[in-house]
């Protein structure tokens, strides 16, 4: 009776990963603690990769977005200009409509067009969301245009609104821009820029709502809404060098500041370089570090181990086979630890990849899904190979112990 | 099948002074015989088993099974030869903790890779030593004398030419090292080779052909 009701579970055979298993089962404590040291390697390991990969990719992203060699702001507006860029900060700051004209005809100056900059009163009844509305002069842009045919396959008409990805809008696509409702003509894709937080319509919205937002007190009464440009925004013509045009206007125009585009993009990019350094140190460092750890622990169990490996050279278990328990053992802890550890690195970066790219200050864009697994693969199969490499040389010893010598230090 | 111990030489080195555990051994096991060593603590007996099993090499001398000398095999023939055709049972307690009962006794059985049915052997085993009834359990709760008999049955399964027995009987009374002598006789008459070393004069008694350690030298009694 007894031999038929066991005979299913029981007759399963004894293979080298059924008495590893039965062995870690034996010691959870230990097992327990070893996949938490392999949990931490791959949680930081693929969690850095998507970091640096999605840091990476902001940048590329930024570098698209900033579309012209040179900008002009008034004087002391560099930096608020770069946070919009970069951070989507609303700003807002105005420049006469002359300097646009005079450096239209300056020598190496090839497209030129403008932008006017209005912060929305955010937090008040006004207005949807607190953000920045950017208006464009479609006859002369070549910076948001290209993104914006993208999308629509047409200009944006007067009275429409085009608006980042971060800009929160009414459920029946409109937004109340200084008690005026616009209808959303589309939204643009995840940049992880400025552009996210950024409403863009034509200027000559652009001025009506201008003065919508000077009666509500959101404008400036000396600022000359006819006549103000916020930024404009320069390509170099072919053949002529990016910084001595700049140098050129710096010398000839009093009252503005020139930003040269590839000064952003290196600020942030050094940013980049020392972040994602950080990251790679810290995964290398780890790296070794729990192989050592890991390399330590299997030799110190395996000591006190030596006489469970002896009865089982008694039974007649061949070295190979030895071996092949210990490394097996490792790969299973691995095994469950890199998964583990992976896991929750997915868990934590997707959903709050957006939050720790802004507390970082960088632009962030999370890898696509066909690169997400690539690194996920990769993180995986360092994190497997650890168990294995950290108990290689455990695994070595105990298939060469003397069996007899062994047996005896047990008694 | 036949193994031949021959001129069986081995001593220990402890510093400057050498141990005689062995001197010049001669013993022939033939199938179906059943061996007793009596002899002194520290006279050569386990060092002699460990020897046959093929776990510490000798000094001079050979163990030779079927004419070839096991000292010579390969890892996995001799791993082999420890799994089938011989059966260990340890004057130490050799129980695997994280394996079951069953799984303990059917362990060499999956470690020569052979094909069949394990459970129903050791079941079988498990209720000829009395403590089928203990299959399902963990190791560390068994009492001693119930860890020794898991041991005999363990060193059973391979149906092995010569079992091995470091005093089986050690940590049993008297009722029970009768009960298990039996058993062994019974294994013995099946063609099994039993050689036994034993401080217990009713086990003793079982078996047909005696023998006593003296200080290393091995003389037949009987
Ligand atoms: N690995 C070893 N190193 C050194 N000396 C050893 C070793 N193994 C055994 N000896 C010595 O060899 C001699 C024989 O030991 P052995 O274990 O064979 O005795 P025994 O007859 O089995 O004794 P007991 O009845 O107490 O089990 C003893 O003097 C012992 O100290
Ligand atoms: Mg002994």
């Amino acid at each position: 009776m007894r031999i038929n009701n066991h005979k299913d579970t029981a007759n399963k055979p004894l293979t080298t990963l059924r008495i590893a298993f039965n062995n870690l089962c034996g010691k959870p404590g230990r097992a327990v603690a070893l996949v938490t040291i392999v949990a931490i390697m791959a949680f930081v390991l693929f969690g850095g990769a998507i970091l640096s990969r999605g840091l990476d990719n902001g940048m590329r992203s930024l570098e698209a977005r900033l579309g012209a060699d040179i900008i002009i702001v008034p004087q002391d507006s560099e930096d608020d200009y770069e946070s919009l860029i970069v951070d989507g900060e609303p700003t807002g700051f105005y420049l006469d409509m002359s300097v646009k004209d005079y450096i239209s005809q300056m020598e190496g100056v090839g497209q030129v067009t403008s932008q006017f900059f209005l912060a929305t009163l955010g937090g008040g009844s006004c207005c949807t969301a607190s953000a920045q509305v950017i208006g464009i002069d479609y006859e002369t842009d070549f910076v948001i245009m290209p993104w914006v045919s993208q999308l629509l396959n047409r200009n944006i008409g007067d009275g429409e609104v085009i608006v980042g990805s971060g800009v929160s809008i009414n459920y029946d696509n409109t937004i109340l821009l200084f008690d005026v409702l616009y209808p959303v003509a589309a939204r643009l894709e995840h940049s992880s820029t400025g552009m996210d937080n950024t409403i863009y319509v034509s200027i000559n919205t652009m001025r009506d709502m201008a003065r919508d937002a000077q009666a509500l007190g959101g404008f400036p009464y000396d600022v000359d809404i006819d006549r103000s440009v916020s930024a404009i925004l320069v390509d170099v013509a072919p053949g002529y060098e990016i910084n001595l045009v700049a140098r050129v206007m710096r010398w000839d125009i009093p009252g503005i500041s020139v930003v040269e585009s590839y000064g952003i993009y290196t600020n942030v990019a050094s940013g980049l370089r020392f972040i994602t350094g950080v990251i790679g140190t810290i995964s290398v460092v780890l790296g070794v570090t729990v192989i050592v750890v890991l390399f330590v622990l299997f030799s110190l169990t395996i000591s006190g181990r030596k006489k469970e490996f002896a009865i089982l050279r008694i039974l007649g278990a061949t070295r190979t086979k030895l071996a092949g328990i210990v490394l097996t053992e490792a790969l299973d802890l691995s095994l469950l630890g890199a998964f583990l550890g992976c896991a929750l690195s997915v868990l934590v970066v997707f959903p709050f990849g957006r939050h720790i790219g802004m507390q970082m200050g960088m632009p962030l864009l999370l890898p696509g899904v066909g690169d997400s697994l690539r690194l996920l693969a990769i993180a995986l199969a360092v994190s497997v190979a650890v168990g294995p490499i950290s108990s290689a040389y455990s695994a070595y010893k105990i298939s060469r112990a003397e069996t007899y010598a062994t047996m005896r230090e047990g008694e | 099948m036949k193994i031949e111990i021959k001129s069986l030489v081995k001593e220990y080195k402890q510093g400057d002074q050498t141990i005689s555990a062995l001197k010049k051994v001669n013993l022939t096991i033939t199938s179906g015989e059943f061996y007793s060593i009596t002899g002194r603590s520290g006279s050569g007996k386990t060092t002699l088993l460990n020897i046959v099993a093929g776990l510490t090499t000798p000094t001079s001398g050979n163990v030779l099974l079927d004419g070839k000398d096991i000292f010579t095999l390969s890892d996995s023939a001799l791993s082999l030869y420890r799994n089938a055709t011989i059966g260990c049972v340890m004057q130490q307690h050799s129980v695997l903790a994280n394996l079951t009962v069953l799984d303990n006794v059917r362990l060499p059985f999956h470690l020569a890779k052979r094909e069949g049915d394990s459970a129903k052997e050791a079941y079988r085993l498990l209720s000829l030593m009395g403590i089928e009834d203990l299959a399902k359990r963990m190791p560390k709760r068994l009492s001693g004398g119930q860890i020794k008999r898991v041991v005999i049955a363990r060193a059973l399964i391979n149906k092995p030419m010569l079992l091995l027995a470091d005093e089986p009987t050690g940590d049993l009374d008297s009722h029970t090292t009768k009960e298990i002598m039996q058993t062994l006789k019974t294994v013995a008459s099946e063609g099994t080779a039993i050689l036994m070393v034993t401080h217990d004069h009713d086990a003793n008694e079982y078996a047909s052909t005696h023998f006593s350690m003296n200080d290393g030298a091995l003389k037949r009694l009987s």
